[in-house]
């Protein structure tokens, strides 16, 4: 009998967003199947469902011919499904011999019998041909190390389907390739291998089919080997990419330097230096981890700046704390909305009042009718979709969220001189995508000087006027609109 | 809007305590109508007196996402304090006394605030230790013997009631304080950010707000509460006692009301009236156990068991609500963050 793994119309739907819709496909064994299509096209509610994390709310998942419905991550692994994540599933402070045998440990007697687990995992490890010492605590291991362990963990687990979220993002080029090499180990076993990666490369290199989704919904399968990156990327986006972004109506008027950073240095990173005008644009591209975020969060003050020098309006600043750098004008939309961005429970009002409740005073009381006001005006200005300003957050889709962030900072009351956007258009729509970038090139015709930080090189490309690519904490070069291509990025991202 | 706004009543936890507590107290005159007598009345009410206040700090600790177990260590510390200053200098106005507890109320809390957010400790944890602390020290200075207190005027302050009603002074004094901190929450910027620090601590520091200080501030406000509170209670006992409170916690009852009165145990929600009614509803249905004719332990184990149920109501809502909007962390408890028990 033949293996395989079906999705019969799936479908997921959050407040606001049809995150999957009628999703189906079938992955055989022993081949590697990639799940490819932007952000937000559904890839990780997909996985998600697949590891028992969320349920979908329609249609079944079908292992080898039965239908399996999990409540919990734990069915999932019982069922023989296991999803490697970005962030590791793993206990920092077990070694590696715990974990891989973890909630099965090899017992005689008893007790835990350590001459059988040591020897099982060094077996383990010999078959994979890694190098890793079974004893030491997963903690003191390399990012890609861990991750070998998890999939070792997986493949002990006689897991028939093994999933790969964006797997290769914190590795290096050889560490790449010995995962790729346990990946085709995987493979000849006859194990079922779900791929989610935006890398084309690598998709070329490792996987036998592709499938294709688009704002929740399938569009098609394809082989890997009979197709190419162009038809790929028309089938993600469905459209000319030049499109949306042809139709921006921009900024055409730059002023002077509003913000120079001088070999900045934080812990996380350093020497870096660059100039913000007035109503410039400026995208920081690079991959997960390159320190885009820890650039503004040091220049937010919300982590230590070792050393440099920031210039605002040409006076020298230093914010201790986020307070600070909000009273001299400078916000921050975070990369997290939902960890670092809201208060979920709380209302939209509260929310968008958050930073100027000190203005919003009536002698001791709050003014709450001028908090209404400043809320009233956010929600029509990015349209954000509410029936009241009482409406909590939580209960909005993503990108009404976000326009809920860009009203904070932007409200009558706010004097945002930069506005720094960390990952703006992350899990929205596509329609809401246009109009976050025509709201960037507004703000910058205000004379605002915005900072635009996207993994999405093609976004990234488009709607900045210069982009700063960072790998590895520091800066690698700075490209402009007109001269940037995904492939020139991608060069200084990876620091070719 | 006047429909909603009355349906908003309804539905409100509030108004469930409310209802739950003359449901009680229906069986009980039901069961045994002589328990609805004048000295009872005092006695309840009393007893709210200075639980009530407990329970207000209690509450905005937790909003903010603190949590504090050394409250009745403290209010003991406090109490032993005040009776040993009226004793060694008689002559001196009680008020000064009150004072020198109150001093003592804002440096214990200053002491768990520094911990909380300097050391980064976890408050959980640090603060049972903390009350260790503090009746320890208690025990060994009054060698576990009560210090009687001998001050007409300061025992006259909880044995003063309103007109000819069963309604004491303090208790008016306390349903003031709730009042105040109640409108404090709702309606001020302080009380604004509380709700926001407590609901996200980092999206309230990016958006420029001072967590760690709006914290102290609630852990001495507590602390300071708690002193108010023990010196009620030292004065209807009229004793310095270093065990008494401790046979009651009130800090335990304010945390139970809390939670019951829909305080969000994860911080950022909740509010005064639903903890005050929480308040009233544990009194109340003590007192009925106890006029019943039910045995102390019953008390204790029907007490225990509603903080506990008011836990499982907090966390199914909790994980109900990141279900719903398909957030990870909710399910399994596995995300889930304690007050005082993140960094």
């Amino acid at each position: 009998m033949e293996r395989y793994l079906e999705f019969a119309g799936v479908g997921k739907a959050f407040p606001g967003v049809q995150a999957l819709d009628d999703i189906s496909f079938r992955a055989q064994s022993g081949r590697v199947l990639a799940l490819l299509g932007e952000n937000g096209a559904g890839k990780s509610t997909l996985l998600k469902i697949m590891s028992g994390d969320l349920r979908a709310d329609t249609g079944s998942v079908i292992l080898n011919g039965e239908t399996v419905s999990f409540t919990s991550p734990f069915d999932a692994i019982k069922a023989g499904i296991s999803v490697i994540y970005q962030e590791r599933q793993l206990i920092p402070a077990m070694n590696v011999m715990e974990n891989i045998f973890l909630g099965d440990l090899p017992v005689k007697s008893g007790l835990i019998d350590a001459k059988k687990l040591k020897s099982d995992t060094k077996a383990l490890l010999e078959k994979f041909g890694l190098s890793i010492d079974p004893e030491i605590p997963v903690m003191f291991l390399s990012t890609a190390h861990q991750q070998m362990v998890e999939i070792i963990k997986a493949y002990r687990r006689n897991s028939q389907v093994v999933a790969f979220d964006e797997p290769t993002a914190p590795l290096t080029d050889t560490e790449i390739e010995i995962l790729f090499k346990l990946i085709g180990q995987l493979r000849d076993e006859g194990k079922i291998i779900i791929y989610v990666s935006h890398r084309m490369a690598e998709i070329f290199q490792v996987t036998d089919e592709i499938v294709i989704l688009k704002d929740g919904k399938f569009v098609k399968t394809l082989n890997t080997s009979e197709t190419d990156e162009q038809e790929l990327v028309r089938s993600m986006v469905g459209r000319d990419i030049g499109d949306t972004y042809s139709h921006l109506s921009r900024n055409d008027s730059m002023g002077d330097v509003l913000l120079e950073v001088k070999n900045l240095a934080s812990p996380y990173v350093r020497d870096v230096s660059f100039t913000l005008r007035r109503g410039e644009i400026i995208g920081f591209a690079g991959l997960v981890g390159s320190g885009r975020t820890e650039v503004m969060r040091a220049l937010f003050g919300a982590d230590p700046v070792l050393s440099g020098e920031i210039k605002l309006d040409g006076r020298s600043v230093s914010f201790k704390t986020p307070k600070d750098a909000i009273d001299s004008g400078i916000a921050l939309c975070p990369e997290d909305r939902k960890e670092q961005g809201l208060v979920l429970w709380r209302s939209i009002e509260d929310n968008i009042c958050m930073p100027v409740l000190s203005k919003l005073r009536k002698g001791l009381f709050l003014d709450t009718k001028a908090c209404e006001r400043v809320a009233l005006s956010s929600i029509k200005r990015y349209d954000i979709k509410t029936p009241t300003v009482d409406k909590i957050v939580m209960e909005l889709s993503g990108g009404n969220q976000q326009k809920v962030i860009l009203g904070r900072w932007t409200s009558e009351l706010m004097d945002t001189k930069i506005l720094i956007l960390d990952e703006p258009t992350k899990g929205i729509d596509v329609g809401t995508k246009a109009e976050i970038y025509q709201t960037v090139c507004d703000f910058a015709k205000l004379g605002i000087g915005v900072i635009f930080i996207s993994s999405e090189l093609t976004e990234v490309i488009n709607v900045a006027d210069r982009i700063i690519v960072m790998h590895e904490g520091h800066i690698t070069g700075s490209v402009t609109r007109e001269e940037a291509t995904e492939e020139s990025i991608l060069a200084l991202a990876m620091a070719q | 809007m006047q429909q909603t706004l009355s349906k908003k009543i309804l539905q409100s936890k509030s108004f469930l305590l409310l209802a739950i507590t003359a449901v009680v107290l229906l069986i009980t005159y039901i069961v045994s109508p002589g328990a609805f007598n004048v000295g009872n009345a005092k006695q309840i009410l009393s007893n709210i007196s200075y639980v009530g206040i407990f329970a207000v700090g209690v509450a905005c600790l937790l909003i903010s996402g603190g949590i504090d177990f050394s409250l009745s260590g403290q209010a003991t510390f406090a109490m032993i304090m005040f009776a040993q200053i009226l004793k060694s200098f008689p002559s001196l106005p009680w008020g000064v006394a009150v004072l020198a507890a109150l001093v003592y109320g804002v440096i214990a809390g200053s002491i768990n605030a520094f911990f909380a957010n300097g050391l980064k400790l976890m408050s959980f944890i640090c603060t049972i230790g903390m009350s260790s602390v503090w009746t320890g020290l208690a025990t060994w200075y009054t060698r576990g013997n009560i210090i009687p207190i001998r001050n007409a005027s300061f025992s006259a302050l909880s044995a003063t009631y309103i007109g000819n009603t069963p309604i004491p002074m303090l208790f008016i004094f306390m349903a003031l304080v709730v009042a105040g901190y109640s409108f404090m929450l709702r309606r001020t910027r302080f009380g604004r950010s509380i709700l926001m620090a407590g609901g996200n601590p980092a999206a309230a520091r990016l958006a420029g707000m001072n967590t760690g200080k709006i914290k102290s501030i609630l852990f001495v406000n507590a602390s300071v509460l708690a002193v108010v509170g023990g010196l009620i209670w030292a004065s209807q006992q009229n004793v310095g006692s270093p065990a008494g409170l401790l046979t009651v916690m009130p800090e335990m009852t304010g945390l139970t009301a809390s939670i019951l009165g829909g305080v969000s145990f994860m911080g950022g929600s909740g509010s005064l009236g639903g903890a005050f009614s929480g308040v009233l509803l544990i009194n109340v249905l003590a007192y009925a156990l106890q006029v019943m004719g039910l045995p102390t332990w019953l008390i204790t184990f029907i007490n225990g068991s509603l903080l506990v149920v008011a836990l499982t109501i907090d966390g199914y809502n909790m994980r109900r609500r990141f279900r719903h909007f398909g957030i990870k962390g909710g399910g399994g408890g596995g995300g889930m963050v304690m007050p005082g028990m993140s960094k």
